[in-house]
């Protein structure tokens, strides 16, 4: 099991998501940048959608009361294990009693722990990911205790790393695809979205990107309808957002962009301040 | 088939089927129909859908070629949608305490409106709401048969939280939080009532076709009912709906 000494900013538990409850409501949840998360599974040969930390900007510290292996990818942080640093992107022995610590990342917005066997936690509705009123707790409490599925054999190999492109973290292009109300925007609006600098704004969260535009348009509100992450929606009053993981299964707001998977996952590694083009496919 | 929507790409993953025309029961029926009938021809490759007043979104699993799916759709629910048979439908009896305690805005409501809180009451309980689809909340159900007269526009500012059972006003719409929430409806009464459990394999009671009705109740009423659902003793009122 995993002792939390300290929480970090905003730690939750992800997996894949809560799939097949979005009629009833129920938002997908799921890891923020998939790219990365399944990563660090990957490399410890866990199934793809094993449980995860999801850390973001700070870290917990965490102490190890089992021997293990963790993997850490996405965002660059510098942790150390009992004060030693670590690897990102390659398999990590971890003793009994060690402590596990983040330090702050140099590139990126969001950091995946992955353990040998994933986190043993209750599904509910299909997920663990965490999601405030569907799950227990909506992030990681200090004093809470994370049990770990016992991981079998290991299938992890000795010195498997990869390389991680710092593209994924630094690219400041985003791909889009038109979104249902896109034909409605002037013809002078739907250029402006392909050339204009978009950016990042301090309101950025699990469930949408606000973002500020170099160039001012609106939309007005449609009948309420379907929306699913990367849907970029703008208000009667001008506001750009960006929805991601835990956003509602429906909104009234102009759908007037759609991200791919590849750029919700981009995204999700940006911080207040970062800036980005959209590019159409 | 009334009309037949048309099938656009929403991303890479999934498809939507939007109808023309405005909020209707009669088109809701349709798109209950065709979001039952989706499942049954496309269960291989549908991860799940969701209705919503003119369009259905199709989520599909990845790695699909979208374009020849969307051809093949457009032809399988010509031919099939007018043989799928109905799902059936209920009216629920829903029990709301307008009390003061509940209803935060009835009394400003009232006095804005130039309504009695009574008539406000009266009219509130009076229609059998369609319940169009399920959104914005888990188990929050978009109904739908709002009186006019009880049309009544958001709050300037939302409130932080608005509890669980509360029944409220957002413009030509009335529904219940089925959750702690915020949110900018004008709130006039509270169900002790609760409409989503994740212990469920549906979570949600109410289903798009359904109808409800708000049934006023008293403070002591409220009370009960809070008492014989935590014991599980309490059945909600429902009736076969033949429309």
């Amino acid at each position: 099991m995993i002792e939390v000494l300290s929480t970090g900013l905003y730690t939750t538990v992800q997996d894949m998501g809560r799939y097949g409850y979005r009629k009833y409501g129920v938002p997908l949840s799921g890891f923020m940048d998939g790219y990365s998360a399944k990563l660090a599974n990957q490399l410890l040969g866990n199934p793809k959608d094993c449980a995860v930390l999801e850390i973001t900007l700070t870290g917990p510290v965490l102490i190890f009361r089992e021997e293990t292996q963790i993997v850490i990818t996405g965002a660059g942080f510098t942790p150390t294990l009992n004060n030693q640093e670590i690897f990102l992107n390659m398999p990590v022995e971890v003793p009994m009693d060690s402590k596990l610590s983040f330090g702050l990342p140099a590139y990126g917005f969001r950091g995946y722990l992955a353990v040998a066997g994933g986190f043993k936690l209750e599904k509910v509705l299909g997920s663990c990911s965490f999601y405030k009123g569907i799950t227990k707790v909506s992030h990681l409490q200090k004093g809470a205790v994370l049990e770990i599925n016992a991981s079998g054999k290991s299938n992890i190999k000795a010195n498997a790393s990869v390389r991680v492109k710092k593209d994924h973290f630094t690219a400041e292009i985003l791909e889009v695809l038109k979104g249902p109300e896109f034909e409605k925007l002037s013809k002078a609006n739907r250029h402006k979205l392909k050339d204009f600098i978009f950016t990042v704004t301090s309101q950025n969260n699990r469930m949408a990107y606000l973002l500020e535009a170099s160039t001012k348009m609106s939309a007005k509100e449609i009948i309420t309808a379907p929306v699913q992450p990367g849907t970029v929606q703008i208000t009667p009053s001008g506001k750009i957002m960006v929805l991601m993981r835990d956003a509602q299964t429906t909104g009234g707001y102009a759908r007037i962009l759609q991200l791919t998977e590849k750029s919700i996952n981009r995204l999700a590694q940006k911080k207040t301040g970062d800036r980005f083009r959209f590019h159409f496919l | 088939m009334k009309s037949i929507p048309k099938i656009e790409k929403f991303g890479e993953n999934a498809f939507l089927l939007r109808w023309k025309g405005a909020i209707d029961p009669s088109l809701n029926d349709e798109i209950v129909r065709v979001d039952s009938m989706l499942y049954t021809l496309f269960s291989e490759i549908i991860v799940e859908t969701v209705p919503s007043f003119l369009e259905i979104a199709v989520y599909v699993k990845p790695n699909l070629d979208i374009g020849t799916l969307i051809k093949q759709i457009d032809s399988a629910f010509l031919a099939e949608v007018d043989t799928v048979p109905m799902q059936e439908k209920f009216v629920y009896d829903i029990p709301v305490c307008y009390d003061k305690d509940f209803g935060l805005d009835l009394a400003e409501m009232a006095k804005v409106s130039g309504l009695s809180v009574k008539k406000w009451i009266q009219l509130h309980t009076e229609p059998l709401y369609r319940v169009y689809f399920i959104g914005f909340l888990p188990g929050f159900p978009y109904l739908g048969g709002l009186p006019e007269a009880l049309w009544f526009p958001r709050k300037k500012e939302p409130r932080h939280l608005i509890e669980k059972g509360s029944v409220g006003i957002g413009g030509p719409q009335t529904g219940i939080y089925t959750m702690d929430s915020p949110g900018g409806w004008n709130i006039l009464g509270r169900t002790p009532f609760y409409f989503f459990d994740v212990n469920e394999p549906k979570p949600t009671l109410l289903q798009a076709g359904d109808y409800v009705r708000f049934v006023s109740i008293t403070k002591t009423q409220f009370k009960k009912i809070s008492i014989q659902i935590k014991e599980g003793n309490y059945i909600l009122k429902k009736e076969v709906c033949h429309d």
